[in-house]
């Protein structure tokens, strides 16, 4: 049978407009009347996307059985996205993890979870050092805290790093060089708001379907909302826009410095805002996260060669393209917001774009008030909130500290009750390093002998990964522990594998891409023995603390995860029939909230967030002992750290003037560029479907027939010449390997002359045995979206 | 071709519905639903975005309506295609 993918579409609308229709004739929201329907509703932040929209979740003899949008919610106002609509889904797929196992013979086996806290207690007691965390934006806060301070202040190592690494680091570069502080000042307001909405290699129709909805909403009601669209394909968000700017891969800097130039020429740059708030920067010879200093005459003249017959020449976006962008950055009455993700961030040069897009905003003056915003969105839904905000990264510690600095380490000991050295001050390995080091033989050099990986898939989603992945295979000495809840490609090369609980089978807190923390409780079980990742760190922790582990102590002889209920009485959380005595998560993010106050990321206590869906930070408590959100910060009118009387305040500027970083930042050619035996440009992304490495989504039916399986996007003329038309098998191959799929010839993506794309969401087909692991030198994150590669018919 | 999911608040004067219902159901590219309490109709639109304008604003403009509230927005791709890779290994399989 063939799935009509219209009807799909239309069933889905039918009924979301159905349940709201039904709630609306019930007078709203009302959590009391909904309770008529004998399902008990209580909300969460879907488990999808870095957008943090809220559902409400339906819940009946211990099953979730009930989707909807939350009305309530700032975010997604009761709107939600195919995915969303079927995240209770997630759930129930038929081959749930639920025992431990382990492997013994090449077979994993079960084992009781006793056995399995020995294992790690042994690896780890085996070689400390060569131990290692792998994560993800998909962490709860109070997940990647717990990790942060299991690796870092028990075991003094500090080899964790998210798969964040991969997703936006570049983005946290970018903010850090601009602002000397990460995450945006601006927020999804901002879309309600805007003129012109520039998206920079960015796919919000699919990626972030609801906030572009939210736009496309003002358009359905009359309003004007421009939409400039700059990618290397034409995509969904494409059909949508007034003008696409189609530019060969890497040369979005070009563009960038070319709009700035023209700026300057046509003397339309915001003086007094650059004056009074800005300061200039360049590179040092060898790449740095701060470069040094410039001034205004020497960018200008940096940017010189930037004209629009040179980039035209270098982007293939024709001048006239290239001028119509510079007009609406040039009007000081457009509100401009600049969207981007992947499509920056996975980038050799991420931090430099990242750094260029704010450097326009600034030079332009559009940016601080509501509309004027460049604002980089998050894959995961809580890249920010986690692996940000907590750091849980190889050279960073919670509240914006890095291991680095002694005053910092010993801030953070002196938090943690620790005794002074405790924290190692080298940073540990990052992403690609911590992969690479452990396939690599441990006598040559590789001293990652084991890696517990939680909450991502990193044998789908690494780079190049017969080398920084499927390299393990054959190396006896090294070991793979997996917490994860369905089989995926990690599982498959794994010795341990920990089952655990997901989503609304487990507390938690996230914090999306606007700095909204969002917090959720436990609605059902989860199944067989899966059980929570914070636990099973805190267990593991505990064995290593009744071996006598000296890490697992505090300075004062106490386990370092000590947890106390409300009345203060000690909870021997780590005993899974003991963890729910207590909110652990209420404990641990009581405990994690003063280190986000360093950096004036201030969140509310606990109990805010259950009443609220979601606050932005920097949430301060007012004189009625209220709690207030701040949707725009570095903007007088609405941050409360901005000094009084000032309009815009950097307050954590990297030269300490109050200045943000104005960036020159050249065009440099991709590590690797089509040529005679690899003539295309291979890029990889996601589709609307499917969340990531498909692990959830894939256990959705509707979703998972809605789009089954990978496929290359073939622009129809390099079709006609290879003889191949939609749905014919063809080899793509690369430097790396090769991969054969069927081609979709002028389907939802359309590739340019020269171009192809493959999602990376189909664990049976893996792209990234293609990709490339160059990398950008300051983000350390790698370019999913531009390699050489070869396609024939296979 | 987009797909949007409505729930139009039809007018509380009952008199006025019925001939309100009658004219949404004939607009093109536009699906009822059952409407609850009689008042609040679920809907969709399937159709390019200018024309999904058009139609939101012309069942605004009728005086038996008293809102639109756009509550579901699907970003599908202009229109099934044959050839899909997707329908191609379904019917193979």
């Amino acid at each position: 049978m063939t799935f009509d993918r219209r009807q799909f579409m239309a069933r889905t609308a039918m009924a979301a407009a159905a349940a709201a229709a039904t709630k609306m004739a019930r007078g709203d929201v009302s959590l009391d009347v909904l309770d008529s329907d004998e399902l008990t509703w209580d909300k969460a932040p879907c488990r999808f996307c870095g957008t943090g929209c809220h559902v409400m979740v339906g819940t009946r003899h211990g099953r979730v059985e009930a989707i909807r949008g939350d009305l309530k919610a700032d975010v997604n106002k009761g709107l939600l996205c195919a995915k969303g609509y079927h995240v209770g889904g997630i759930l129930y797929g038929p081959d749930r993890l639920k025992t431990p196992m382990l492997r013994r013979n090449g077979h994993l086996e079960p084992v009781t979870w006793d056995e399995a806290m020995d294992v790690i207690a042994d690896r780890i007691e085996g070689d400390q050092a060569g131990f290692a965390i792998y994560g993800s934006g998909q962490w709860t806060i109070p997940e990647g805290y717990a990790c942060q301070k299991f690796i870092k202040g028990g075991l003094s190592n500090n080899n964790i790093d998210p798969n964040a690494r991969l997703c936006m680091a570049s983005a946290v570069t970018g903010f850090l060089a601009t602002y000397g502080v990460d995450e945006p000042a601006g927020c999804y307001d901002d879309l309600d708001v805007c003129d012109v909405l520039i998206t920079w290699g960015n796919n919000p129709a699919e990626m972030h379907p609801v906030l572009f909805s939210r736009v496309m909403d003002r358009r359905s009601r009359g309003e004007k909302v421009e939409l400039f669209d700059l990618g290397t394909r034409r995509t969904r968000t494409t059909d949508f826009a007034d003008h696409y700017l189609n530019f060969t891969p890497q040369t979005d800097l070009a563009i960038a410095n070319c709009i700035a130039r023209e700026l300057i020429a046509r003397n339309a740059w915001d003086k007094d805002f650059v004056g009074r708030h800005c300061a200039f920067r360049k590179d040092t010879e060898k790449p740095s996260l701060f470069g040094e200093a410039s001034s205004f005459k020497e960018y200008a003249t940096s940017l010189d060669p930037y004209t629009f017959e040179y980039v035209e020449e270098i982007s293939g976006v024709p001048a006239e393209q290239l001028r119509l962008l510079a007009d609406r950055f040039c009007d000081p009455s457009k509100k401009i917001t600049s969207l981007w993700c992947m499509g920056v961030n996975q980038h050799t040069r991420g931090t430099a774009m990242n750094t260029l897009i704010h450097g326009l905003h600034l030079l332009s003056g559009h940016f601080g008030t509501p509309g004027d915003s460049p604002t980089s969105l998050t894959g995961q839904p809580s890249a920010c909130g986690t692996a940000r905000e907590v750091g849980t990264l190889a050279h960073a510690l919670p509240g914006g500290r890095i291991v680095k600095k002694e005053a910092h380490r010993a801030h953070c000991e002196d938090f943690w009750n620790l005794p002074r050295g405790r924290i190692n001050p080298k940073p540990g390995t990052h992403t690609i390093a911590m992969w690479d080091n452990f396939c690599t033989p441990t006598d040559e050099g590789g001293s990652v002998s084991t890696v517990w990986v939680q909450v991502t898939n990193p044998g789908q989603t690494l780079p190049n990964l017969e080398k920084l992945f499927r390299g393990k295979a054959g190396l006896e000495d090294k070991f793979l522990i997996v917490s994860d809840c369905y089989p995926t490609a990690t599982t498959e090369m794994a010795d341990l594998v920990l089952p655990s609980a997901m989503w609304v089978e487990k507390n938690g807190i996230f914090g999306n891409s606007e700095r909204r923390t969002q917090q959720w409780f436990r609605q059902v079980l989860p199944p067989g023995d899966a059980r929570d990742d914070t636990w099973q760190v805190i267990a593991a922790a505990r064995r290593l603390y009744d071996r006598g582990h000296e890490g697992m102590r505090d300075k004062d002889g106490d386990f370092i995860f000590t947890i106390r209920d409300q009345q203060g009485q000690e909870v021997p959380a780590w005993e899974w029939a003991h963890y729910y005595d207590t909110n652990v998560d209420r404990y641990l993010f009581e405990e994690y909230r003063p280190f986000a106050r360093m950096k004036h990321k201030d969140l509310a206590p606990y109990d805010v967030y259950v009443a609220s869906r979601g606050l932005r930070w920097p949430v301060v408590q007012q004189d009625d002992g209220s709690w207030r959100e701040t949707r725009f910060r570095f903007s007088g009118f609405d941050d409360p750290y901005v000094a009084d009387g000032e309009d815009i305040d950097f307050y954590h500027s990297k030269t300490g003037d109050g200045k943000a970083q104005i960036w020159f930042r050249p065009y440099v050619p991709p590590p690797e560029s089509p040529d005679t035996d690899y003539p295309f440009w291979l890029c990889t992304g996601r589709v609307l479907e499917h969340w990531h490495s498909g692990t959830m989504t894939g256990r959705i039916p509707q979703l998972q027939e809605s789009m089954p399986t990978a496929y290359v996007e073939l622009h129809a003329a390099d079709a006609g010449s290879l003889g191949v038309k939609s749905g014919d098998r063809v080899t793509v191959s690369t430097r790396r390997g090769e991969l054969t799929l069927p081609a979709w010839v002028d389907g939802r993506g359309q590739p340019p002359r020269g171009s192809i794309f493959v999602p990376f969401f189909d664990e049976r087909l893996l792209v990234n045995a293609l990709t490339l692991d160059a990398h950008d030198p300051i983000s350390k994150q790698p370019d999913y979206k531009k390699c050489a590669a070869n396609v024939r018919r296979a | 071709m987009p797909t949007s999911g409505l729930v139009i608040t039809l007018a509380e004067d009952s008199a006025r519905r019925a001939p309100t219902l009658l004219a949404i159901e004939r607009l093109p590219d536009i699906a009822i639903g059952q409407p609850v309490d009689g008042r609040y109709l679920p809907a969709t639109i399937q159709a390019d975005q200018p024309t999904t304008t058009k139609c939101i604003q012309t069942i605004e403009s009728y005086a038996g309506v008293d809102h639109v509230a756009i509550t579901w927005i699907g970003l599908d791709e202009p229109a099934p295609r044959p050839h899909a890779p997707s329908t191609q290994l379904e019917s193979a399989s």
